[in-house]
């Protein structure tokens, strides 16, 4: 074969478009052949140099011709299909016969308002005013159910797909509040009926608020909906407001949380060890600002107070020899019940410095589905990444894979010096089609094998709003994916854009999986904060597999509980077991957990006590030593490139228990009792909001980034959103 | 959870769920304008086509029941629409090329504001207008198939039935669409595009 020939194939060998066969050739060409090479890179630079013409944006008022131009071709469509076809008719007929008391009722109710419109037919009313209001209620109701029986099936789907056509109509009139017992009637047989699909009643659903939420997303105004109704008295018109053909779940919110149930205390005597893994995950706490900031209670299952609490940087110090992190740990009187102690367990990673940055090979996977379309994700993304690109040094190779329907490697392996080229991929982002993101995480990875540097850093960045939908889009079998390939030494960052379709349990377990972390980031703040300030915890793992365990002395203890971390509780066994995954730590992270200690002394009934066992004898307590001491802390970890972990253990004794706790202390523990107050914990006290602000206000400390203070005016949204009763939880004090 | 297919969307938007529309429209916009953007070389002119498209769906001219998706319909009667335009165009050709060659008038670039890159910039830019004259250049059959590859990244089985022709055409005229622009790029400017000016 002459070159000449082999040409069009390396041209479709670059698209990925060639046979199994045409593969081979071409590739033996490419080992083979100068010349090929050379027509291979000459073929990708010319894809490069295309894509320096990045999208444009049509104009926006285009846009709204477009639509406007598309509603007044559906309104008129709606007209014409209204007056002919004849099984329409007679469903409008039955229709009005058995609307006909909402319909008078919302005409005298909008009184003035409607006004009569020219050229439409002229029909009368079964019965006049007064009779129609005077029907009883149910008999309405029934009547409704039986005249749409009559109709048969066929006209009945036509009528509905007429209708519904209309949907959209701008309710300026009759507020909720004036509903008549009627109408209070109506909707609830109606909000029964919304439960089985099949009924008939859904049909007349009227004034939903949602479609009038729909309605304001287009920035136009239809006519509302109006029917003439045949008489002999004159032209009435009447509104009414038909149903979509299935119920509509309410606001297509489809977000996904977990459901987490809270550790409770555990009795030392029963329990001495408490085995967890570590979490330097952030994203709850943006995605609970999200919620907060946007009016919303956030969900129970969306509040992780570990990731609230590390969200917020300690000022540990920096870790002295050979360990890559410190520990640090401070005990003090809980502050939302004072009989309580709290311990606050820190761990400082090590900062690296430029010298001392590893080479790095990162794998950019971006989701540009239809659902990345909103101002909060792609557009964000971009933002966010073209800020991180600024960051990027030689040694820092980047690759982008897109997927959407599916998977397509957009940059292969540049380095960070060339920019430009990588910013311009970044440019052409635009979002479209459905989300292949198991395909897309298979590539990525693919990517990084192939471009893996040995002892460097290894990572797919995967940015997504989580709504995986085609493939292997199990969670299981994705998760067994990444298990398999964290394996090799890949890392994986989560980061979680949007809201809506956001599946934050999902990303949580990805990152969780893949020896990775995950954030959300919903502001620009945020990306700068992941993406720019904390970039090197974002990128650089320094230690992996992180785990604590803490033994507790039952001469001082009675009773603890682990503050958060419910998804990363591990059996007293997995602690010296190597095999068992954990956390990641990344360069300069801090990591907090914080424990409520009920002391020894205590008189408090911790409950879940058993019988006393029948068939062994008691052991006598053995007098030891260590009386004075509270608990010993014991951490394992890895360094990211070894399998074998090393143990650091440090103990706590009664006198290091300070009455003066330090401004991380009164913080976190702030943060906690915030989270505890948003999950209406049932082990939060006296915990209130006030108190809350009183402490974060007075540790507010440095701040440098405006962190902590904008901890303080969440705090101050979610009271205002969260129910009184519950921050006090004055009502249901003896409740439990 | 599922994020809704493009044909689940048309169904619902054609059974009179009208935010169905919206978000059609919100995922095909970029593409279809883009697509008609780059082939018939102005703005005003993809904008009417883009136009074309969205009214043929109101219209209900996609159906339901076809087979074929509906990416695929969409970039086809976006195609129609663009052939249309150029023939009428045919008639007023020296008014468009006077008018396309300035470039000046639309807004083509916006540059992102990243001070120290201003040198890389002007290349960029220059870059950019070399690449629309030569796609401006090049002959439309050629050019819709590579836009839909480069650009849209549809794959050949998708721009056959779009283009009505077969996989093995596809891949000529994709083929025969980047030796073109490789030597209209290379002879363009030897300089800005270098490294491929070799061959």
């Amino acid at each position: 074969m002459n070159f000449d020939e082999l040409k069009p194939l390396i041209s479709a060998y670059v698209d990925g478009e060639t046979s199994e066969q045409e593969t081979r050739l071409v590739e033996a060409a490419l080992d083979s052949s100068e010349e090929a090479r050379q027509y291979y890179t000459q073929l990708k630079a010319i894809s490069s140099d295309l894509h320096t013409w990045q999208n444009e944006n049509p104009s926006s008022d285009v846009e709204l011709k477009i639509q406007r131009e598309v509603f007044k071709k559906e309104g008129q469509a709606m007209q014409r299909k209204q007056l002919l076809p004849k099984g329409a008719t007679i469903a409008v007929a039955v229709l009005i016969m058995v609307s006909a008391p909402l319909v008078v009722q919302n005409y005298l109710k909008r009184g003035t308002q409607s006004h009569p419109v020219k050229g439409m037919i002229t029909a009368g009313l079964p019965g006049d005013v007064s009779q129609t209001t005077a029907y009883p209620v149910k008999g309405t109701v029934a009547d409704a159910r039986h005249a749409s029986q009559v109709v048969d099936e066929k006209d009945k789907l036509k009528s509905r797909k007429d209708l519904s056509g209309a949907a959209e109509t701008k309710r300026q009139y009759a507020p909720n509040y004036l509903k008549s017992e009627y109408e209070v009637a109506r909707d609830a047989s109606i909000n029964l009926s919304s439960q089985s699909p099949k009924s008939d009643q859904t049909f007349f659903r009227a004034r939903s608020k949602e479609t009038a939420e729909t309605a304001k997303e287009f920035a136009y105004t239809t006519t509302a909906s109006m029917i003439a109704i045949p008489g002999k008295d004159g032209d009435r018109v009447a509104y009414y407001e038909p149903l979509l053909p299935y119920p509509v779940e309410n606001n297509f919110n489809t977000e996904q949380y977990d459901d987490q149930v809270e550790n409770e205390f555990l009795k030392v005597t029963e329990n001495p060890l408490s085995t967890f893994s570590i979490d330097v995950d952030t994203a709850s706490y943006a995605n609970l600002r999200r919620l907060l900031n946007s009016q919303q209670t956030p969900p129970v299952g969306a509040v992780r107070i570990e990731e609230m609490v590390n969200y917020f940087v300690y000022s540990y110090p920096q870790p002295k020899g050979e360990d890559p992190f410190s520990v640090n740990i401070e005990v003090g009187k809980a502050p939302w019940k004072t009989d309580h102690l709290l311990a606050k367990i820190g761990l400082q990673g090590k900062t690296l410095t430029a010298d001392t940055l590893p080479e790095s090979n990162l794998v950019f996977l971006i989701d540009v589905s239809g659902s990345m379309e909103d101002s909060n994700k792609l557009p964000l993304l971009k933002t966010g990444f073209k800020m991180l690109v600024q960051q990027l040094r030689p040694e820092e190779m980047v690759s982008i894979v897109t997927y959407a329907g599916n998977a397509g490697v957009l940059l292969d392996s540049v380095s960070g010096s060339d920019k430009q080229r990588i910013m311009s991929a970044i440019d052409q982002l635009s979002a479209g089609g459905s989300t292949a993101g198991a395909q897309g995480i298979l590539t990525a990875y693919e990517l990084a094998a192939k471009n893996l540097i040995k002892g460097g850093n290894n990572r797919v960045i995967l940015a997504t709003d989580g709504d995986f939908n085609i493939g292997v889009s199990n969670d299981s079998e994705l998760v067994k994916i990444i298990e398999e390939k964290r394996k090799q030494g890949i890392f994986l960052t989560v980061l979680g854009f949007g809201m809506g379709n956001y599946k934050d349990s999902k990303m949580e377990k990805l990152a969780d999986k893949g020896n990775g972390n995950y954030y959300y980031i919903d502001t620009e703040r945020e990306a700068k904060k992941v993406l720019v300030r904390e970039l090197g915890s974002t990128l650089f793992t320094i230690a992996k597999d992180v785990k604590l365990q803490i033994e507790f002395n039952p001469s001082q203890v009675k009773a603890y509980r682990l503050i958060g971390y419910e998804n990363r509780m591990l059996a007293k066994e997995d602690f010296n077991d190597d095999t068992k995954d954990a956390g990641e730590l990344g360069a300069g992270h801090t990591v907090t957990a914080l424990y409520e200690i009920i002391p020894a002394s205590s008189e408090e009934d911790v409950g879940g006590s058993v019988d006393a066992l029948k068939y062994q004898v008691p052991q006598a307590k053995p007098e030891i030593g260590y009386s004075d001491e509270v608990m010993t802390v014991k951490l394992r970890y890895k360094k990211p490139d070894e399998e074998i972990s090393k143990l650091i253990s440090q103990s706590v004794t009664t006198a290091q228990i300070t009455e003066s706790p330090s401004e991380d202390f009164q913080f976190s523990s702030a943060v906690a009792e915030f989270g505890m107050l948003l999950k209406n914990s049932k082990h939060k006290g006296n915990a209130s909001f006030e108190d809350v602000l009183k402490r974060a206000r007075a540790a507010q400390g440095k701040d440098e980034w405006g962190y902590r203070a904008e901890l303080i005016d969440l705090v101050q949204k979610a009271q205002t959103l969260v129910p009184e009763t519950y921050t006090t939880g004055y009502g249901f004090k003896n409740a439990e | 959870m599922n994020q809704r297919s493009d044909e689940q969307l048309i169904r619902e938007y054609y059974g009179g769920q009208k935010e169905s529309f919206t978000e059609l429209f919100n995922r095909y916009k970029l593409p279809l304008f883009n697509f008609a953007r780059r082939i018939l070389g102005n703005r005003a002119d993809a904008e009417d086509a883009l136009s074309e498209v969205f009214m043929a769906i109101a219209t209900r001219k996609y159906t339901i029941e076809s087979t074929a998706k509906f990416s695929t319909w969409a970039y086809t009667v976006t195609r129609n629409a663009c052939l249309t335009c150029l023939r009428k165009q045919r008639h007023t050709l020296s008014l468009w090329r006077k008018r396309d060659q300035g470039q000046g008038e639309e807004e083509q670039w916006q540059l992102p504001d990243q001070g120290p890159l201003q040198s890389e910039q002007a290349v960029l830019k220059e870059k950019v207008l070399a690449v629309q004259t030569a796609l401006q250049l090049m002959p439309v059959n050629l050019k819709e198939a590579l836009v839909l590859r480069e650009y849209q990244d549809l794959s050949y089985k998708d721009i056959a039935q779009v283009l009505g022709c077969s996989l093995d055409n596809v891949k000529i005229l994709i083929y025969r669409g980047r030796e073109f622009l490789s030597n209209h790029l290379s002879s363009h400017d030897p300089e800005l595009f270098g490294k491929e000016g070799s061959l």
